[in-house]
């Protein structure tokens, strides 16, 4: 382990990133930043209700008034964010020839049947216990085609059609509470005579402890791990840092870039018409198609899923398994109690530092917790942190490899899979974990990918999801997954906990987050 | 035990192809008026040596439409055909009768089988007709079906044994791991008694010795074939031209090559591997194989020059090593480039499809079969490139991936990967086209993803010859590293697997070692501390 | 032969076989008949029998030894017809019986109308006395047992003859009539078994035909097949004469009981050879398992099914094995011996069928003939076989008798003695 850590002490990566001009102008600055010094926030999601005679881009126009949104090239001291679900381009009246250029996944949202089942959200066909009992409550409602093969849909299967319908999320982020209230108090107002109303809301708060560690709602240091995307056009530093564990393909991020499979990130198209829109807007010509504009170029998609999370519920639960795992092992299991067991089914200690079989990781930089490392090394079996733990499954780095030859193919392939995550919490924290006092609380899980299906869903399916991952059986993820035994990886022999699932699907789809010249476009139209 | 993997590519009469989707949807769906309901259960206990089963029907293109029945099974391919018959006979036989009659020899027994009324057995017909893989790979090679179910069960009963809740489960963490092995051992006994015989072999001696004599029978064939330009040059031209003529054509062949070695505008993926650093990493093993040839072909050429010349025995020794030395040489420094060289030509100027057209009613229904289960089954279909170096590189060059699966895959693993149960390539349609049918663990998207990042060069050389796969650079760079290129091409190669018959779905090839892995150890009366240690990691 | 119920018959059930060289010679035949199989299999698997030098011109004969072709024969019965009609018409009197039809409505209606009298649920009854004969006999043996007639002939005819409701005729004895007539149709013959059949064919139908008056003066009591087809008829369903049904009667207890004595001894044989499936059978046997028990006795029948080979008559011109490169014309009159022993160890289809495997699979097996004449007895077989041996088996250490007569002993094509020993102590303890 000491020889692994002098290895790489002059090549540490610490994370920060720009984007270049133009593409710094052009893409939404919740791309580079996640506003750590605009801790508060609202989401609002909003609902195109208006007549059809109303031009499609003239909300946008009365927003851009009052909330413009914010672009990547620099600090704000309060910023906006502006995403679209396919219904609500398709809403506002884009051309079919452009919403047919989305990505398949983006098209039919998150719901769709075969979505559902990969991503755990179903199972035979009926809403599993990742996902609130009712149902998802809100999303894109995209209208989904009747099966191909009816035998295919199990009998009952639901629809996925949500009561609330969300055609944009608009995020306001700002300094202070005070702040946030009077402005979407004001844009709610500007937009409602645009027939855009806001039907939903959560505020979306980073409510960063004393210490200055952001902690999601169980009280895990929280947000610990992002990639850090590079491209020799378009970022600064150009070049991924040589061994680094967390660089991906700037087009893993942002489309129209070269991506992890060495390839443009394909985005969308519109059509090049008389009108000169596009290039009113500033979309340049794409590359492969002759006669329409590059939509994509700088913008990208969004997975968003509103987890609610019940903190009692998930800390009485491992009290309770705490207690039976303590019972089985009368001879070593002094040391097992709730927070032992929920800093196994994360995978790191609730400071955010990475277990190890003889404790947490240790730090190179005293403030925070080491980001830069592998399993292969040090913690193969986890004895440390386990290998079905959330930050495991959520990025197996090198831990999948099973010779040290592989490591490095296994890391790389890895980070082809990244997602950036743009997350806040909803909620106030709670006061005593242990006691309910009946408040919704949770996350708003926002992830930014260009690849829907290799990055957001592969991780779900492939990852978080499945039953077989490095080679456990029927297992899945602790913290999101459907109520399964873990494996505690020990010696002499591996504990069995079963846990419930406390983290469930409250809403979400699909958003595309576009670049300001495809605002732009959108408003013209 | 050893596997079988077989399949039957039957052209459909275009007419007759909508018939025979539906006869094959019937399967899943009987039609409980005429058709006696008969479960996956019962057709898997009457084929009790299949693993995978699976019928596709690859549409029309330039082609008429391809029906292809896919099987993988324990033991020879004979008495399965007789399984599947009773199985299946009755749904099979009309199938079949949507298939063209075979225009060779063969065209009277079709007529036999499919006669209104045939009473004929369906099996020889299925025999004759099941072509052989040009390539196949067995994830869990060795491993017959019972067994893979039995040491499953095994699997689930250490499980059960091990968290049965209350006292019980206190002893266990205190014993050492030989113990636990031990006491495990005695409580299972009982209900698995197969632990206590000696567990047969996955492989035996004959299959692996087959296997190295037919890699080594091929190697030494194309190397025969290689350094025979230069032992004709050799025995046909004095030392002094030679060195000339050798000098020149080295000069002429390397410097094209590295003129047009390089990739095309906007088609380079800086992958680490090429032919070069790959061949210099195997250089022992190279010149080690070049040793034994020279040695090998020394007991050929030298009474072959003795016949053809007036030497003696003693003095046709220096001329016939003359010629082989020139015959080496001139493979490693001139005849393998030059191949390299035209091979390099035809890659500039080949149709890359960009946009394959992927029909998004047949991926909808592609998609709505995948995923069900932990194994999934996929057929592709893909035409493949034209020309004579072309041809004879996919046959070799099959050839060769084939044997060297078998003799240097030990565990499973291809590179890092051990994703597939049973895999197969095979060439269709008098060679035009060749089709994969591969059933694997996890979804499409993971099982191409990984090997686009885990094992591109080998994806690359493997699929490279398919017409429209993206751009390739000396034979396994760049290609399947375009990976969402290599995605999308791939999807449109593919079509919806009809039907698709598992023993066993929810069994990962790596759960399968994991299983025998326990299995091996809790067949041994005791372990030592050290390999109980070792052991006890897959509990 | 020890036989202490009421005989009113001094005749063996057996005729002496041939004996001194012929004897021989008929031995070294049936000895080497794996290794001639196996030869034509490789290399002329239809192989059609070279004409005598003096004989008349007879229609052409051909061996069928490879699997495909076996049941190519068997399944193509609009080609290959059963070949018992002639001597069929001999013992029945002219009367036309299922066992001898082609595939007509007759035939099928034939076969219905006797399923409506021989039925599944008799199944279980007839195990259980089966059993229990085989029981008290295997108990009261002292550790010593003839296996062929003291116990499988006595319980077969005993329990089916009673099933049956035909009952020793006067001054005759069942077990020998039927054999002989059984012997007659299905081997060949000679002249003096034409004289028995002369004799006994007309007897047996004199004495079913006078059973069958005797029930129906009586009431019609009882539920044996004799009871119950008298109630079809009473009750004027069509068919039910007394011709038909003294036919299909006699046609069950000619065709039926003389097989169980000559299969499950060679079965027993075939065991005895072997110490796992012996072993593994008297486990059964003592678990009662009769399912993996009747698997152990059908695996060990393959070892030597009831003939060699089943003969049919090509009633058409066909081409077997058509589109391989095998295909033979087979001209109408020919006959046809279809080599189910030589079809059930051809490695083509069946898995190392030199190993005694209880996996196999029904399609693996031919030891009921295949097709349109599939034995219809075959399911009451099922459920006696493994009733009437496992009493035996069930017995502890058992094994040969010393010397020839623990080797299972043949006169002709007919088992005629195998003794075995076992232990009889403590046999009472064992769980049943």
């Amino acid at each position: 382990m000491s020889a692994r850590k002098s290895d790489r002490g002059p090549k540490r990566d610490d994370g920060s990133w720009q984007l270049t001009e133009p593409h710094a102008g052009m893409a939404q600055g919740m791309v580079v930043s996640g506003y750590d010094h605009l801790p508060t926030g609202e989401a609002l999601f909003l609902e195109f209700a208006w007549d059809r005679h109303q031009r499609g881009g003239a909300w946008l126009a009365a927003l851009n008034a009052i909330a413009p949104v914010t672009p990547a090239d620099g600090k704000v001291p309060r910023s906006v964010s502006l995403s679209l679900s396919w219904t609500g381009l398709a809403r506002m009246g884009l051309d079919q020839r452009a919403l047919a250029s989305f990505p398949q996944a983006f098209r039919e949202g998150m719901y769709q049947r075969d979505r559902m089942r990969r991503l755990g959200d179903t199972c035979d066909g009926q809403w599993s216990d990742c996902v609130i009992p009712t149902g998802p409550r809100w999303s894109g409602n995209t209208p989904q085609l009747p099966p191909e093969d009816p035998a295919s849909v199990p009998p009952g299967q639901v629809d996925g059609t949500t009561p609330i319908t969300v055609h944009a999320m608009l995020l306001l982020f700002t300094a202070t509470d005070a702040e946030v209230a009077a402005w979407s108090a004001e844009v709610e107002q500007a937009l409602v005579p645009q027939g855009v109303h806001v039907v939903h809301r959560r505020p979306i708060a980073l409510h960063k402890g004393d210490d200055g560690i952001v902690r999601e709602h169980f009280g895990f240091a929280d947000g610990m791990s992002q990639p850090v995307p590079f491209d020799p056009d378009a970022t600064v530093p150009a070049a991924a840092v040589p061994n680094g564990w967390n660089a991906v393909a700037l087009g893993d991020v942002l489309l129209g870039h070269i991506n992890g499979h060495h390839d443009i990130a394909a985005g969308p198209v519109v059509p090049i018409e008389p009108d000169g829109r596009t290039a009113a807007a500033g979309l340049p010509r794409h590359p492969r198609a002759g006669d329409a504009a590059d939509f994509g170029l700088n913008g990208t998609f969004l997975a968003v899923r509103e987890l609610l999370q019940d903190v009692p519920g998930f800390w009485t639960a491992l009290t309770r398994e705490a207690a039976r795992l303590r019972t089985e092992d009368p001879h070593g299991g002094d040391v097992i109690d709730a927070t032992w067991l929920g800093e196994r089914v994360i995978g790191r200690c609730m400071a955010g530092d990475a277990l190890r079989a003889n404790g947490p990781l240790p730090r190179n930089d005293p403030a925070t917790p080491d980001n830069e490392f592998g399993f292969y090394d040090d913690d193969q079996l986890g004895y440390g942190c386990p290998i079905g733990a959330h930050m495991r499954r959520g990025n197996p780095r090198d831990g999948l490899a099973q010779r040290p030859d592989q490591v490095r193919t296994l890391r790389e392939a890895a980070n082809r899979h990244r997602i950036l995550r743009r997350g806040r919490k909803f909620g106030p924290p709670i006061a005593d974990r242990m006691v309910d006092d009946g408040v919704e609380r949770g996350l708003l899980f926002l992830a930014i990918n260009t690849d829907i299906e290799r990055q957001f869903e592969f991780i779900m399916q492939t990852w978080m999801m499945n039953p077989n991952f490095a080679t456990l059986f029927d297992e899945a993820d602790p913290l999101v997954g459907t109520a399964t035994p873990m494996s505690l990886q020990a010696k002499p022999l591996r504990r069995k906990a079963h846990l419930e699932n406390f983290v469930k699907l409250a809403g979400g789809d699909y958003f595309f987050l576009p670049s300001l010249p495809a605002l732009k476009y959108l408003e013209l139209l | 035990m050893r596997q079988t993997t077989s399949s039957i590519a039957l052209e459909v009469k275009p007419d007759s192809e909508a018939l025979l989707l539906s006869l094959i949807a019937r399967l899943d769906r009987p039609d409980a008026a005429t058709q006696p309901a008969m479960t996956k259960t019962d057709l898997l206990a009457r084929m009790p040596s299949l693993h995978f089963f699976s019928l596709t029907v690859f549409p029309r293109g330039v082609f008429d439409p391809l029906f292809v029945i896919e099987a993988n099974f324990d033991g020879p391919a004979g008495p399965f055909w007789p399984q599947l018959e009773a199985a299946l006979g009755p749904q099979l036989r009309p199938m079949i009768a949507c298939c063209k009659r075979p225009a060779d020899g063969c065209g009277p027994l079709y007529d036999a089988v499919t006669a209104p009324g045939s009473r004929r057995d369906l099996a020889p017909y299925l025999q004759t007709r099941a072509g052989k893989p040009s390539v196949y790979h067995h994830g869990n090679r060795g491993m017959s079906r019972q067994r893979v179910v039995n040491e499953a069960a095994l699997f689930s009963a250490v499980e059960a044994e091990l968290d049965a809740a209350g006292q019980v489960a206190q002893t266990w963490r205190i014993l050492p791991p030989a113990d636990i092995h031990a006491r495990l051992r005695e409580k299972l006994l009982p209900q698995f008694a197969w632990l206590a015989q000696p567990a047969p072999a996955r492989k035996t001696l004959g299959e692996k010795l087959g296997d190295w004599v037919r890699l080594a029978v091929l190697v030494l064939a194309v190397l025969v074939v290689l350094t025979l330009p230069g032992q004709i040059a050799a025995g046909l031209v004095e030392t002094d031209r030679l060195v000339i003529a050798f000098v020149l054509l080295t000069a002429i062949v390397w410097g094209s090559l590295l003129r047009i070695a390089g990739p095309l505008e906007g088609t380079a993926t800086h992958g680490r591997t090429n032919l070069l650093n790959f061949a210099w990493r195997q250089i022992f093993k190279i010149l080690i194989a070049l040793a034994v040839f020279f040695a090998v072909a020394m007991l050929v050429v030298t009474p072959t020059t003795v016949a053809i010349s007036h030497l003696s025995w003693r003095e046709a020794v220096i001329p016939s090593a003359r010629a082989l030395g020139w015959g080496i040489a001139a493979m490693v420094v001139i005849v393998l480039p030059a191949l390299v060289l035209w091979l390099r030509w035809l890659e500039r100027r080949d149709s890359t499809q960009d946009a394959p057209t992927i029909d998004e009613a047949v991926m909808r229904l592609m998609r709505e079969r995948e995923d069900h289960t932990p194994i999934n089954h996929m057929a592709a279909m893909i035409p493949l490139k034209p020309g004579i170096l072309r041809t004879v590189l996919v046959h070799v060059g099959h050839r060769g991936l084939h044997l060297a699966l078998r003799v240097f895959i030990k565990d499973g693993y291809l590179a890092s990967m051990r994703t597939i149960h049973f895999a197969h390539w095979a060439f269709v349609n008098n060679g035009a086209r060749m089709m994969f049918l591969s059933n694997y663990d996890l979804s499409w998207e993971t099982y191409f993803d990984d090997f686009i990042e885990k094992a591109h060069e080998g994806l690359t050389l493997a699929f490279g010859s398919g017409e429209g796969f993206p751009p390739t650079r000396l034979l396994i760079q760049d290609g399947a590293s375009h990976g969402t290129l290599f995605k999308a091409w791939a999807r449109h190669s593919m079509t919806v697997s009809r039907y698709w018959l598992a023993a066993y779905t929810d069994i990962t090839s790596d759960q399968i070692e994991r299983n025998f892995r326990i299995a091996a150890g809790l067949r041994q009366p005791t372990l030592t501390p050290e390999s109980a240690a070792q052991w006890i990691v897959d509990l | 032969m020890t036989d202490p119920a009421p005989d009113p018959s001094t005749e063996p059930v057996l005729r002496p076989g041939p004996r001194g060289l012929k004897a021989l010679v008929g031995r070294l035949v049936l000895a080497g008949l794996p290794l001639v199989f196996a030869v034509s299999r490789a290399i002329r698997p239809i192989l059609k029998l070279p004409a005598l030098p003096f004989g008349q011109k007879k229609p052409p004969q051909f061996i069928i030894t490879r699997y495909d072709d076996v049941r190519e024969v068997f399944q193509t019965d609009t080609a290959f017809g059963v070949p018992y009609k002639a001597k069929l018409d001999v013992i029945m009197g002219g009367e036309p019986v299922f066992v001898g039809m082609a595939d007509t409505p007759l035939y099928r209606g034939d076969l219905a109308r006797l399923r409506e009298i021989v039925r599944g649920d008799d199944l279980a009854a007839l195990a259980l006395q089966s059993s229990a004969q085989a029981e008290h006999i295997v108990a009261g043996a002292s550790g010593q047992l003839e296996v062929v007639d003291a116990l499988v002939r006595r319980v077969t005819f005993d329990v089916l003859g009673a099933y049956i409701g035909i009952p020793h005729p006067p001054g005759g004895n069942l077990p020998v009539w039927c054999t002989r007539l059984f012997e007659f149709v299905f081997m060949p013959s000679d002249a003096q078994l034409i004289a028995d059949v002369d004799r006994m064919a007309p007897a047996m139908r004199a004495h079913i035909d006078s059973e069958l008056a005797r029930r129906r003066s009586g009431g019609i009591e009882g539920d044996d097949l004799v009871a119950r087809a008298l109630r079809k008829q009473a009750s004027g369903e069509p068919g039910w004469t007394d011709a038909w049904i003294r036919t299909a009667l006699m046609g069950l207890i000619v065709g039926g009981p003389p097989q169980p004595p000559m299969v499950l001894p060679q079965a027993l044989e075939q065991l005895l050879r072997r110490a796992k499936p012996l072993r593994d059978a008297q486990t059964a046997a003592k678990r009662a398992d009769d399912a993996l028990l009747l698997r152990i006795l059908f695996e060990a029948m393959r070892f030597d099914p009831i003939a060699p080979m089943i003969p049919r008559t090509a009633i058409a011109d066909w081409t077997l094995a058509a589109g391989t490169d095998r295909a033979r014309a087979i001209p109408a009159g020919s006959t046809v011996m279809a080599a189910i022993q030589s079809a059930m160890v051809d490695t083509r289809r069946i898995p190392d069928p030199g190993t005694f495997d209880l996996m196999r699979l029904p399609h693996e097996y031919f030891l009921f003939g295949h097709g349109l004449h599939q034995c219809f007895g075959e399911h009451i077989n099922r459920a006696m076989f493994p009733a009437l041996m496992r009493p035996l088996l069930a017995r502890s250490n058992l094994r040969r008798a010393p010397g020839k007569a623990g080797h299972l002993a043949k006169q002709g094509f007919f088992p005629s003695a195998l003794t075995v020993l076992f232990d009889t102590a403590g046999q009472d303890n064992k769980p049943g």
